[in-house]
């Protein structure tokens, strides 16, 4: 088959590789029908996450049809439609019944830190990612969901990881009624995060980046008033005066460790002296109210960050984190979706087939020609 | 955008304010009260073990390796010696983190130099078939 391959720090490519085989009887093989790139792949790209292996897939938001089930699958058959939850749980361990599958304890011998993820890094366990013609699918009765027939993979396609991720994040807020939020990151989970801050009724939500375009979609898409970062010399003063001198109830973080913003923590993270620029975290902490809601699903790799946790502390603030639980959030976000509440598709913003996934990586990365959200199309 | 704007908009469309009860929120609370299986399909209470297969790497912590694992990507050659090295350290110790950087980089120049040797290997070969092309092209004159 063919495949996205990793060749080292900003160099992938398309290759032929030997296909997936099921390895397990609740394994199924997937024909990838839609791959989006998402923002945390390009941490993959620029070697910022360890463990990469040269030669591996990237890839977990995908969609495809199965071809090939294991014996001991019940719930799926050759030919059903299905997107995939980026993260890979077993559906019945300690966290898995609490409801927690970004963080069960059977699919990733390589940490404690996360559950395996498909196509990010042996961290994750390892597994090969969906950029690719086939896909193995491991505990197939756990997390694939049929796609209904009436819709197709690109309307559904982002509850693999971008929107139930960015609903997480407006939840881990805390957000009651009225609630003013900031939200650093206009990218596609920022995107979703905007939008699910107003499902959840906030009183006002602001977007933080310096990406001009960017902005100017957030304000079209999710009807969000916006801050360029680079027009201010202190964001999180600027931000406070802007709520009374306090500043806003809640803070999501959906940037992660390539944030711009601050030399000092650019020029940490690029040395590996922290992992990855956590401007976005700090920011975060700086802005907030005291006693309210940092929520960061930004991704951070280990080990470790210099964050204002003194800050954080003093200020009574509650920290809220974590790798989507995905599968919880599927059914529920299909009906917003459904009933139009959130337009999922009305993001992507370019499609290729995925000879050219290089290309697409290049465009995203630097955010060239208005790219919000690529989709890889590997029968094309 | 005025921001009274903005709310009216989200009314409109019924989406301000959809999900304001607690009881409509897919993650609350974060941990689930009932203790099922995550989806009705779940039907074992302990995974089925995948088979064992060597040489693939897992954290020191675990006494036997998890039900479910990938066997992409063994580690090999010099940076594989590093990678099992790291894996041999507990997670909770910088220098298993170092120790992966480490072998991240000292990948990328294995890979480097193989392709290095490729192109070396494959250059005299290339020359060497121009120049027996130009030969028969010459004889046949």
């Amino acid at each position: 088959m063919r495949a996205l391959t990793y060749r080292g720090p900003n160099n992938v490519k398309v290759e032929k590789k030997r296909d997936p085989e099921v390895q397990h009887p609740n394994d199924v093989l997937l024909k990838v029908t839609r791959a989006a790139i998402c923002g945390s792949d390009l941490h993959l790209l620029h070697g910022l996450i360890p463990d990469t292996r040269i030669g591996c897939t990237f890839g977990h938001e995908f969609t495809g049809t199965v071809v090939e089930a294991g014996k001991s699958v019940t719930s799926l058959r050759e030919g059903d439609r299905v997107v995939v939850p980026f993260n890979i749980a077993c559906g019945s361990c300690f966290y898995c019944v609490r409801g927690l599958s970004a963080n069960c304890e059977n699919t990733n011998p390589n940490s404690d830190m996360a559950a395996g993820v498909y196509g990010y890094s042996h961290l994750t366990g390892g597994y090969e990612g969906g950029q690719a013609e086939y896909v193995r699918v491991p505990f197939a009765d756990v997390g694939p969901m049929k796609i209904p027939d009436d819709m197709d993979e690109e309307e559904v396609l982002f509850l693999s990881d971008i929107f139930p991720t960015g609903y997480q994040a407006a939840e881990m807020g805390e957000i009651k009624g009225g609630e003013t939020v900031v939200v650093f990151g206009s990218g596609p989970v920022g995107l979703f995060a905007m939008k699910s801050a107003w499902l959840l009724g906030a009183s006002r939500v602001i977007a933080v980046d310096h990406v001009e375009y960017r902005l100017e979609f957030a304000r079209r898409w999710a009807g969000v008033e916006t801050v360029n970062f680079k027009q201010h010399e202190d964001i999180a003063r600027f931000l406070k005066d802007k709520f009374n001198g306090r500043g806003p109830d809640v803070c999501i973080d959906c940037v992660g460790m390539e944030a711009e913003g601050s030399k000092m923590h650019s020029a940490l993270g690029k040395s590996n002296l922290e992992a990855g620029s956590a401007t976005a975290v700090a920011w975060s902490i700086d802005t907030v109210r005291k006693g309210g809601n940092v929520s960061i699903v930004g991704v951070y790799g280990p080990p470790w960050n210099l964050v204002p946790i003194g800050t954080a502390m003093n200020k009574g603030l509650t920290l809220r984190m974590n790798q989507c639980n995905v599968k919880r959030y599927m059914p529920h976000l299909l009906k917003h979706i459904r009933e139009g509440r959130v337009d999922a598709k009305g993001i992507i913003s370019h499609r290729f087939p995925l000879a050219d996934a290089p290309k697409a990586y290049d465009l995203f990365s630097g955010k060239k020609d208005n790219c919000v959200k690529c989709v890889l199309l590997p029968a094309a | 955008m005025d921001k009274n704007r903005q709310r009216m908009d989200h009314k409109d469309r019924s989406a301000h304010g959809a999900d304001a009860s607690m009881s409509d929120r897919p993650g609350v609370p974060m941990e689930r009260p009932s203790r099922d299986p995550l989806t009705p399909a779940t039907h074992w209470h302990e995974p089925e073990r995948m088979r064992n297969v060597p040489g693939v790497t897992r954290r020191v912590e675990l006494k036997q390796m998890t039900p479910m694992f990938s066997t992409a990507f063994p580690p090999k050659g010099l940076s594989g010696m590093i990678r099992r090295k790291a894996y041999s350290l507990p997670e909770t110790h910088a220098r298993h983190w170092m120790t992966l950087l480490f072998a991240d980089r000292v990948e990328l120049w294995e890979h480097r130099v193989a392709r290095l040797v490729k192109i070396v290997a494959v250059v005299p070969v290339g020359i060497a078939g121009v120049l027996l092309a130009t030969r028969l092209l010459r004889s046949r004159r």
